[in-house]
């Protein structure tokens, strides 16, 4: 007020307004809050897209799962299996250097000399990879497997990060499942393919992330592929994939994208001050 | 009206701290007023049962060992037969809780509009919303805080902060800020002669909140310039102990400056004046978050010039002749630093017994116990609320968690009757 009588309120500890204490003018109460500051809001294409990486991990899971399932029925041959993987690692090998990198001739030949040396080993110790879950019975193995897959697709790396994304533990735990499922195998030839399936679609598959057109296309392909080949399998699982697939693709970014309506965030004086690190 | 006051909190006499003083001081002050106070707060060590400080204040250390960050478990059973007995024999008309993280404190409101007291809760510092912790922290202090009579802040912002977190009416928050004891800290008697060295002194934990990564930075930088025409250099000594003393030690053995900073590491508060703010011309602070932040007060009332971040309650404290406000950055703090020290050199900054005169006049203990007493006069001549209104007052707190305090404040009162049971 400017009458000269009663002095006017300050933001002050030392000075003695002639205020009481618990006295705040409303308009000066709460001026400096700021409501939803630096707010990150994403569209429901990039909720969908984000979904489908998710999406396209649990399909090559369910695809591994089926493939296992045939090569144990002896539906697949394990000699097909690896002459498809050949030709898909070659075709995969020639996009990637005319796409995204060039390589040289060196760089090649060290490629060769890996996949030669993983192979000889592989197959070199593929007698004893099958035998050593032997006694195990079969339920622990499945369900020791599915845990490890579960922790494969808990700790991949899908684009984002956080603090759980760990790409060693997600491979570690996937390979520790093929030598859970390699086991109920009866010839060593069955083990070693599977081996290099597991290694081709958890490793090799992410890989291929840029060459690969749009994240939803391939999502849908994969879910599409994998979906079918459950279908020889069995029905209930068939469903239960289905399940997991459309909650995790549909109605999770669904969702998300409307619960951001709901956020609100408060900044204001109080909040602790972040260091700026620009150059001097 | 001569009361008889129950302070309560974690944080007492033998840990030394700001909370700590506070309570020691007001206390102090409040007996001089003629009140009977008594503080009551949890085990350290050997020390349990009753003592006896200055002026007959008695301090009640409960046999409770503290649990985690100096604060006990909060299972209420625990201490309410304690907190209880207390309230009662010692015929208590008012409690008062200090600190949001001390456990104790809180236990006793509750216990305290359990037996229908008027109860004050002071609040001394700030915090976040965003982090789960927060919010699990702010939803106690809403229950906590639902039927507490008055809450004393030590800021404007801390009322706003803690108006934000506990959704507490405004016109039931006041703001009592903290003191200082300037003749403890008094400017030394012979005044410093600045012929080629001006001192900076930083007196702090060494932890990130501080912002002591900013220092490490900018010190180098400041040492490396000369000031006053080319003929003054600066120096540093810096007090305080904490994870981030390393970065000092490498900065320090990276520049080769051991003869210019001087590593104090940790300091009693008794010695805080002599050793390190009668060294120094100029102090600087680089907290990134602080209510009040007392180091500030100790540095002016011993007439220093103080650099500080402007955060939180911080440029509430001081007038704008006792201090330099810098953003949290390394150009800013640079900046200011070399204001400050050209001020100095050329004399241009108020006296040191100024500083010294302006924080007895605006920050003194008997100031802050009076204002107190007039909070707990307001407190003590309103009426008080039935138990199915404090019932409700929790019962309104949440969807799910207000019906769980409801019940969990009504199991507590018929644990009370049942304690008054058995002792009659």
């Amino acid at each position: 007020m400017s009458n000269g009588k009663v002095p006017k309120w300050r933001k002050t500890l030392y000075e003695d307004n002639g205020y009481p204490d618990n006295y705040t003018p409303p308009e000066c109460f709460l001026a400096a809050i700021e409501k939803n500051k630096n707010l990150l809001l994403y569209s429901l294409w990039e909720c969908f897209s984000g979904a489908a990486e998710v999406g396209k991990e649990m399909s090559v899971v369910i695809i591994f799962w089926c493939c296992y399932k045939f090569l144990k029925t002896d539906l697949l041959k394990p000699e097909t299996l690896l002459v498809t993987m050949l030709g898909l690692l070659v075709v995969g090998c020639t996009m990637f250097i005319s796409r995204v990198r060039k390589v040289t001739f060196t760089g090649l030949l060290a490629g060769i000399k890996t996949i030669f040396l993983f192979t000889i080993i592989g197959f070199a110790l593929s007698p004893v990879l099958y035998k050593l879950t032997d006694t195990i019975s079969t339920d622990t193995i499945h369900s020791m497997a599915l845990s490890s897959l579960l922790i494969h697709l808990l700790t991949s790396d899908y684009g984002m990060y956080a603090p759980i994304v760990s790409w060693q533990i997600s491979l570690n735990a996937a390979v520790f499942s093929t030598v859970c499922l390699a086991s109920r195998f009866d010839h060593h030839l069955s083990a070693f393919s599977l081996l290099c399936l597991s290694v081709f679609s958890f490793l090799l598959v992410p890989l291929s992330r840029p060459l690969l057109p749009s994240p939803l296309l391939s999502s849908l392909l994969l879910a599409s592929a994998a979906l079918s080949l459950l279908s020889c399998i069995s029905t209930p699982q068939l469903c239960l994939a289905l399940l997991a697939l459309a909650t995790v693709q549909i109605a999770c970014p669904v969702m998300f994208h409307r619960l951001q309506a709901d956020k609100m965030t408060i900044h204001g004086p109080w909040d602790e001050a972040v260091i700026f690190t620009a150059p001097q | 009206m001569v009361l008889t006051i129950a302070m309560v909190s974690d944080f007492f006499y033998p840990n030394m701290g700001g909370v700590e003083s506070h309570i020691f001081q007001v206390s102090q002050c409040l007996i001089e007023r003629g009140h009977r106070v008594l503080v009551v707060t949890h085990a350290y060590g050997d020390r349990v049962g009753v003592r006896y400080m200055t002026n007959m204040l008695k301090v009640f250390y409960l046999p409770i060992m503290p649990f985690y960050n100096k604060s006990v478990l909060p299972t209420i059973v625990c201490s309410l037969p304690y907190l209880r007995h207390i309230l009662l024999t010692e015929k208590v008309d008012l409690v008062h809780g200090h600190s949001a993280f001390s456990s104790l404190a809180h236990e006793a409101l509750l216990v305290g509009t359990l037996l229908n007291l008027p109860t004050v809760f002071t609040d001394h510092s700030l915090f976040g919303f965003s982090d789960a912790s927060a919010i699990v922290t702010n939803t106690f202090l809403k229950f906590s805080l639902a039927n507490t009579s008055h809450t004393i802040c030590v800021s404007h912002t801390g009322k706003e902060n803690t108006v934000l977190r506990s959704s507490v009416v405004p016109e039931r928050v006041s703001v009592i800020p903290n003191a200082v004891d300037s003749v403890a800290f008094r400017p030394p008697k012979v005044r410093r002669n600045i012929r080629s060295v001006v001192t900076v002194v930083l007196g702090s934990r060494l932890v990130y909140r501080k912002g002591v990564d900013l220092v490490v930075e900018v010190l180098p930088k400041i040492c490396r310039k000369k000031f006053g025409g080319g003929r003054v250099r600066v120096d540093f000594i810096i007090a305080g102990d904490g994870p981030k003393r390393i970065l000092f030690e490498e900065m320090i053995e990276k520049h080769g400056l051991q003869a210019r900073v001087v590593m104090l590491g940790e300091l009693q508060h008794s010695e805080m004046r002599d050793k390190l703010l009668a060294k120094g011309d100029i102090f600087l602070n680089t907290s990134l978050t602080e209510a009040f932040c007392m180091a500030i007060v100790e540095a002016a009332s011993c007439g220093l010039s103080v650099v500080s971040t402007a955060v939180g309650g911080i440029p509430e404290v001081l007038p704008d002749q006792f201090i330099y406000f810098v953003q949290p950055s390394v150009g800013s703090i640079k900046a200011g630093l070399e204001r400050a020290v050209e001020d100095v050199i050329t004399g241009d900054r108020p006296d040191p017994w100024e500083g010294n005169c302006f924080v007895s006049s605006a920050f003194n203990w008997r100031n802050v116990a009076a204002r107190t007493e007039r909070v707990y006069e307001t407190v003590c001549g309103k009426e008080r609320q039935r138990l199915a209104t404090r019932v409700r007052n929790m019962w309104e707190g949440g969807t799910v968690a207000g019906p769980i305090m409801a019940m969990l404040y009504l199991a507590c009162h018929y644990f009370i009757l049942l304690l008054d049971w058995c002792e009659s």
